[in-house]
Formats: structure tokens, C-alpha cells, sequence
């Protein structure tokens, strides 16, 4: 929680990252590490907050984002290493690579990965 | 400068009355003031603004399922009597809506970017011969999508009537989206001292240009044959993108791109929703688009010209370069079936052009 709290404050800080065609939306994206779960609610501009979750609480999500933590750790560390993802682990490519896409929803309203 | 021709004008002029100088201003009525359908109603900014959607509270916030209004009156307005209709076709609400219009209308305005400016085009450097015209072929094929995206939108747009303003509003940003396409990938052609390449083969867009059953039938074709195909194929163009910029391009247009797809989606699904017979026309319409798009992909130019950007050049498109290009079409019609189960249209893989059919797949020149 304190890595996400940290990119939080990055992210809302950062006025680069709310122009360009990026930055507002209003959302609330999950995310499944292994067998841990999260939220980030996501309004306007910013991102209001992170918290830790149950399964259950996927269903309130717009959509969530699921690969095993080994994955999150490596796409982290290519970050990491060049200061953004590249080759094979940007979201795209990782989507890409997964017979079942990488974003899902508990709805099954999720039916094409954009 | 005054000349004495000036002073016999004014003179005469000067010689009337105080009364007779002053121009007579009728008394003002001002029964203008107190005619509103609804005052008081106030909407208080959230943390995204005050956006469209949350401007429809109250009398302001209903929409009919049919608006027989055929004048430029904005809803809730009073308008005059005696107007005369305008080429107002699209009166049902089924024939447009989509729940969605006014977010995506929102977020297409505040995600705006500028491709002069918000592209680095200094960070560019020629590629390789073969791979730098292989990328202006395919720019050339994303423009030419683009521009047809821009006169089949706007030549409905204006016939749709005012009291669905969030989705004349949001397709106005659509047309402002295939704009900003057509100047970046045009931009991408040329930066590097290259041009653009051959038209494409245009069956499918002479599909879209000559819809004219209804504009859910057009937005069927829109999205579901050219706008999903070109969401996956740029998907792709970004996963095997050689530089920053072309990445940034790719990202860009994808999100420009989802917004359309999203509204296309849910249109035809409010549609089918509220209206289940139209449900035959979108199929066959969805049919007819795929029999276009079969011709489409017998041309092999951009077919060549993809393979040679995935595999690297010319050595590796044969092989690798063809085996990513499959898998792209693969992934478009999974896309495409997804689609169609959400939105609950009876389409199989059997049903599709055999060149979309992995286990059929034969095209022309392999």
C-alpha cells in the first residue's frame, strides 16, 4: 500500500502526466497480484486513493488487471531499469501475450481490450 | 480626413431640434425575463468540473425517447413559433443514443492532444529503408481511414436532432479525433523525408460512405469492421513500434480510438435493447461489411507492408513478419466475436470470410 500511496502522489503531482491525451478519467480499476487485491479509484485528474481489497470487491471495479505477481514484479523491474516499460512489458504487449487479455471485469462488460 | 463634402452632410443635421435629434427607443418590455421552463435548478461543480452529464437534472435532464422538434432549439429552450424545420432525420432517441455520450464527450475534451506539439518529432530518425516505407504505407492506408471516418460522421451528424445534443457533441469530437489521426500519421509519413504510398483498396469505405439505411447501421460498419480492425492493427503497430514517437502516436490514436468504439457498442446494444427487430439489419449490415473487408484484405499492400514492419524488414516478413500479421487478424476477430456476444448478435466464426478463419485462411499470393 505504501508503493501505491507513493505513485499516487506522484501521478497527482505530476502535471506532465495530465496532458497530452492522458491524465482525466473517472474510473475504478482493480488490480489482482496473486492472490492479493487492490483498487485505485481514479476522478478527474487524480488518483484518490488506493486501498487494499477482497475478491469480492472486484465487482465494484470498471475493470481489473490480473497477472501472476512474478509478472507484475518483472514489468516493475523493466520500469525500473529504463524509467518506463519497454519491449514486452508495456500493458499493451502484455494484453497482447495473454490468450485471456490482461483486463477483465467481473461483469463481463470488458469484451474487447482497448 | 473631412473634407467639405462631410460638412454639407452634417450640416443639416446640426440644424434640427434636441427633439428632433434624439432616435426614438421604444420602451423595453422585458417579457422575456420570467419565460424559463425551469429556473433554480443549480448544479454545483465536481472534481472533474462541471461536465455535461451533470447538467441534466431536473426538466433539463429529460430525454424523450422521441424528439419531434425539427429546429435548432436547444433542449429546454422555448422556441419560436413558426420556425421552419431543418433536415432534422434522426428524431428517435433509439436511433443514436448512447448512455455513455456525455462522459465520452467529457473525456474526449479534457485527453485532447495536439500532435504538433505533444509529439516529440525531433526524437525521429529515418529507419531503415524498407521499414520506413513500409510505415508510410501503412500511415497512408490510417489517413485515408481517416478522413472517411470524418465525412461519414459529420455527413449524419447534422441530421440528428438538438435533443440529443450530447451525442451531436460527442460525435463532433469523434470528427476532431480523425482529424488529429489523419495530421499525425500524415505527419509520420513525411518527417523523415519520405511520402505517402498507394490508396487503399477502399471496399469497405465505400461501404461506410454509401450507408444510408440508418446510422445505426453506419456505426455498425464504423466500428465493428473498420474502427475494431484498426484498433487492433494500431495495437500492434504499438507493440512493434520502433521509437518513442511512434509509440506516443499509437497511444494516443488508441484512446482516441476507444472512445468511438465505446460509443458504437453501446449505441447498437441501446438500440437492439429498445428496438430487438433491428436486430436482423445489423446483422446483415455487419455481413455485408465483412464480404467488404474480405476484398479489402485480397490487396496485399497492406498486408506486405505490416509483415515487414513486424518482422523487422523485408528478410523477416515472410516468415515472422506473416506469422504476427495472422496472429493480428486472429485477435481482430476475437475482438469482433466478443463484441458481438456482448452486444448479443448470432455471429460464428463459420460465418466469416474464410481469410479470417485460422483453420481456412488462404490469401492471395502466399
Amino acid at each position: 500500500m505504501a508503493w501505491f500511496d507513493a505513485v499516487r502522489d506522484i501521478y497527482n503531482h505530476d502535471d506532465a502526466m495530465h496532458g497530452a491525451g492522458s491524465g482525466s478519467c473517472d474510473c475504478v480499476v482493480g488490480l489482482q497480484v496473486g492472490r492479493e487485491f487492490f483498487q485505485l479509484i481514479f476522478e478527474g485528474f487524480e488518483c484518490s486513493e488506493a486501498r487494499k481489497v477482497t475478491k469480492a470487491k472486484l465487482d465494484e471495479c470498471d475493470f481489473y488487471l490480473h497477472m501472476p505477481s512474478k509478472d507484475w514484479r518483472a514489468m516493475l523491474q523493466n520500469i525500473q531499469e529504463h524509467g518506463h516499460a519497454t519491449d514486452n512489458y508495456t500493458l499493451n504487449t502484455l494484453d497482447l501475450d495473454r490468450a485471456e487479455g490482461l483486463s477483465t471485469s467481473t461483469h463481463n462488460d470488458q469484451v474487447f481490450s482497448i | 480626413m473631412a473634407t467639405a463634402k462631410d460638412a454639407d452632410r452634417v450640416r443639416p443635421a446640426l440644424t434640427l431640434s434636441k427633439e428632433e435629434r434624439e432616435v426614438e427607443v421604444p420602451e423595453p418590455r422585458l417579457n422575456w425575463m420570467n419565460q424559463s421552463r425551469e429556473w433554480g435548478i443549480r448544479v454545483k461543480p465536481g472534481k472533474k468540473g462541471l461536465t455535461l452529464g451533470s447538467l441534466n437534472v431536473g426538466l433539463y435532464g429529460e430525454i424523450p425517447m422521441n424528439w419531434p422538434d425539427r429546429t435548432r432549439n436547444p433542449r429546454g429552450a422555448i422556441g419560436v413559433t413558426g420556425s421552419p424545420p431543418v433536415a432534422i432525420q434522426i428524431k428517435d432517441k433509439v436511433d443514436l443514443w448512447a448512455p455513455c455520450a456525455a462522459d465520452l464527450y467529457e473525456e474526449a475534451i479534457q485527453r485532447r492532444w495536439a500532435p504538433a506539439t505533444d509529439v516529440d518529432w525531433t526524437a525521429i530518425h529515418p529507419l531503415p529503408e524498407d521499414v520506413e516505407r513500409a510505415i508510410c504505407q501503412v500511415c497512408t492506408e490510417i489517413c485515408q481511414y481517416a478522413i472517411i471516418d470524418v465525412e461519414v460522421i459529420t455527413s449524419w451528424q447534422h441530421q440528428m436532432a438538438y435533443g440529443y445534443h450530447e451525442v451531436k457533441q460527442f460525435l463532433a469530437t469523434t470528427s476532431l479525433d480523425a482529424t488529429r489521426r489523419h495530421e499525425a500519421f500524415r505527419k509520420r509519413a513525411l518527417v523523415n523525408g519520405g511520402g505517402l504510398g498507394y490508396e487503399g483498396p477502399c471496399q469497405v469505405s465505400r461501404l461506410l460512405l454509401e450507408s444510408r439505411g440508418g446510422w445505426t447501421e453506419t456505426v455498425t460498419g464504423l466500428t465493428l469492421v473498420r474502427g475494431l480492425f484498426t484498433q487492433v492493427m494500431i495495437r500492434y503497430l504499438t507493440r512493434f513500434a520502433y521509437n518513442g514517437v511512434e509509440r506516443k502516436i499509437y497511444e494516443c490514436v488508441t484512446q482516441d480510438l476507444a472512445r468511438l468504439l465505446t460509443y458504437g457498442i453501446e449505441h447498437i446494444k441501446y438500440a437492439l435493447g429498445h428496438a430487438p427487430d433491428r436486430q436482423g439489419s445489423i446483422f446483415t449490415t455487419l455481413a455485408i461489411g465483412m464480404r467488404m473487408f474480405n476484398r479489402d484484405l485480397r490487396d496485399p499492400v497492406l498486408r506486405e507492408a505490416l509483415a515487414i514492419i513486424f518482422g523487422g524488414g523485408i528478410p523477416g516478413a515472410r516468415n515472422e513478419g506473416m506469422h504476427v500479421f495472422y496472429e493480428m487478424l486472429d485477435e481482430y476477430v476475437q475482438e469482433l466475436l466478443s463484441a458481438c456476444q456482448y452486444l448479443r448478435l448470432p455471429v460464428t466464426m463459420e460465418q466469416l470470410p474464410r481469410v479470417l478463419q485460422k483453420d481456412q485462411r488462404h490469401l492471395p499470393g502466399d
